[in-house]
């Protein structure tokens, strides 16, 4: 059955993030003030946060996945990560945990028990800040996703299959990104083919949407591209989100538009989960 | 009491002994011959998502071992469980200090995890025995049928289980008797729980008679899923499981995570074999 390789520190899977940092990005989303790159940086941090939690133990944090972050954005496709982590392409979550450029600190809400809620200081690591310049190169990201996949899927024929997420509002200008994303999902493992998922965040607004299992509610030919591109969810995935009360179905995809893809990480199985009795 | 207890263990394939999160806890001890006419068995399973899950197995071990009624009354299984979380934020403490001192104080991804709490599933069996010599001359009830000597009560949370062998049949599998019911998000008892009636919803009970001849397995869910598919597929897994030593144990899960028969994961069994 596909999709059900132990993700072990032996037999690892991959992240591989591709974050839009083209101009369009500073456009703000529908009428609120929050643009579009902030909250595709905030995305992608959490979606580090996430990850490096879920592998964290009382050592450290083991390596169940390697990642790398590329961003897009003029002319160029280069590895986002800054600071010690600087120009590397595939990086154990260990390392990407141990570098966050810095951790700010945000406040959030939760429940006190008595029905009510309080405020709590809670760390928000940030390696990617927030970038808007030039053109939209996503053909070029995919390829070069394409290209570091081909090495890291001959180099563990039995794993479970890398993981690429896109974030962007689907503006490419360098091409059809269909048929760079169709070349890069038939990269494969023995456990199954590459898996591509979207967040495409929009200047539109909208009611976010998230996992579809077709494109007729979504708003514009971006977002119906980015579903054409995404992949469907694996089975498990399908039931784990289903069972956590997602609105998911048989060929529901990996694409969300403008809502958060966190949750995401949970879907995958890295061992026993830490669930608190409901 | 006519009956042997031994326990075998193995981590992780990947993981060394130290990574080892499964607990188990045998009152009065493992032993050829069991000393006294009441055995309790504990085994629990650290959840791999959770910090400091091996502290909490071991803890929760050691407690619902020693706990008899916890075993077959739901109250009384939800106040050991609240329990052993009060003592819980002590264990945090203490493990937070001991990381400044050594100059590694916990880092950012730490603290979602133990803010959280720890987890694990866990079964107890609570067994009382009449003990009778090996040339009682009273015979069996019936020709064929094995003397009852005694009774067994059992309470689980989640997917460790309980195996009961009598004249050569599965008498019952408990929690689960189901190979497709295994899954990685079993119910789990956490160290941050603090309500008896949720904690007694999920709770299980079962009881049943002891009888000469007897095999009582005790395992994790690894091998708990591997023992329920043998069974579906017509095997009798006991009698791999009984005539193990301790070299063989290491040597037979070794093999059978090769083949895939049985899952990566921690394995413990505890095994009491009646005479």
């Amino acid at each position: 059955m596909p999709y059900t390789a132990e993700i072990s520190r032996t037999n690892p899977s991959c992240f591989l993030f591709l974050v839009d940092q083209s101009a369009s990005m500073v456009d703000t989303i529908g009428e609120t003030r929050q643009r579009k790159s902030d909250v595709v940086a905030d995305s992608l941090n959490r979606l580090l946060t996430e990850v490096a939690i879920r592998c964290a133990k009382e050592e450290g944090v083991r390596d169940y996945f390697y990642v790398s972050v590329l961003g897009y954005g003029g002319r160029s496709v280069q590895s986002a990560f800054s600071g010690a982590l600087q120009g590397h392409d595939l990086i154990p979550i260990s390392q990407v945990a141990e570098h966050p450029l810095r951790v700010d600190q945000r406040v959030k809400l939760k429940p006190d028990g008595a029905g009510g809620v309080v405020e709590v200081k809670t760390d928000f690591p940030v390696w990617v800040e927030a970038q808007a310049n030039g053109a939209t190169p996503m053909c070029g990201a995919l390829n070069q996703a394409r290209d570091l996949l081909s090495v890291w899927t001959a180099e563990h024929p039995r794993g479970f299959p890398p993981i690429v997420l896109n974030l962007t509002d689907g503006e490419a200008n360098d091409g059809d990104p269909i048929a760079s994303a169709q070349q890069l999902t038939q990269l494969r493992t023995d456990d199954g083919n590459v898996l591509l998922f979207n967040l495409h965040i929009s200047d539109k607004g909208g009611a976010p949407i998230t996992f579809p299992a077709d494109s007729s509610g979504l708003p514009d030919a971006y977002a119906r591209s980015l579903f054409e591109m995404s992949s469907e969810l694996p089975p498990h995935m399908c039931e784990y989100a289903a069972s956590n009360h997602y609105d998911v179905r048989e060929g529901s995809r990996g694409f969300v538009y403008n809502s958060d893809m966190v949750s995401l990480v949970q879907f995958l199985n890295i061992g026993t989960r830490a669930l608190a009795l409901r | 009491m006519r009956a042997s207890l031994i326990a075998y263990w193995a981590a992780k394939e990947g993981s060394s002994a130290a990574e080892y999160e499964d607990a188990w806890r045998a009152l009065p001890g493992p032993a050829d011959e069991v000393p006294g006419n009441w055995v309790a068995i504990a085994v629990a399973d650290g959840a791999t998502e959770s910090l400091l899950a091996r502290q909490w197995a071991a803890m929760t071990a050691d407690e619902f071992a020693l706990a008899r009624t916890a075993a077959s009354d739901a109250g009384s299984f939800a106040d050991t469980a609240l329990a052993l979380s009060a003592r819980w934020p002590a264990v945090v403490e203490s493990y937070t200090v001991e990381r400044e001192e050594a100059g590694r104080p916990l880092r950012w991804y730490e603290r979602p995890g133990l803010e959280k709490g720890a987890f694990a599933t866990l079964l107890t069996l609570q067994m009382n025995v009449v003990d009778t010599p090996a040339d009682d001359p009273e015979p069996p009830t019936q020709p064929g049928i094995p003397r009852v000597i005694g009774d067994w009560r059992s309470a689980a949370i989640g997917d460790t289980c309980l195996f009961h062998i009598r004249d050569g049949c599965l008498q019952a599998a408990f929690p689960l008797d189901q190979s497709g019911s295994f899954n990685t998000s079993p119910a789990l008892l956490g160290s941050c729980d603090a309500d008896p009636e949720v904690i007694a919803d999920h709770v299980r009970f079962a009881e049943g008679t002891v009888a000469e001849g007897d095999d009582f397995f005790v395992c994790t869910d690894a091998m708990a899923a591997w023992f329920i598919a043998c069974v579906e597929d017509g095997g009798r897994p006991w009698e791999t499981l009984r005539d193990l030593t301790e070299i063989g144990f290491a040597e037979w899960v070794s093999e059978a995570r090769w083949t895939g028969g049985l899952h990566n994961d921690d394995v413990t069994l505890v095994h009491m074999d009646i005479w």
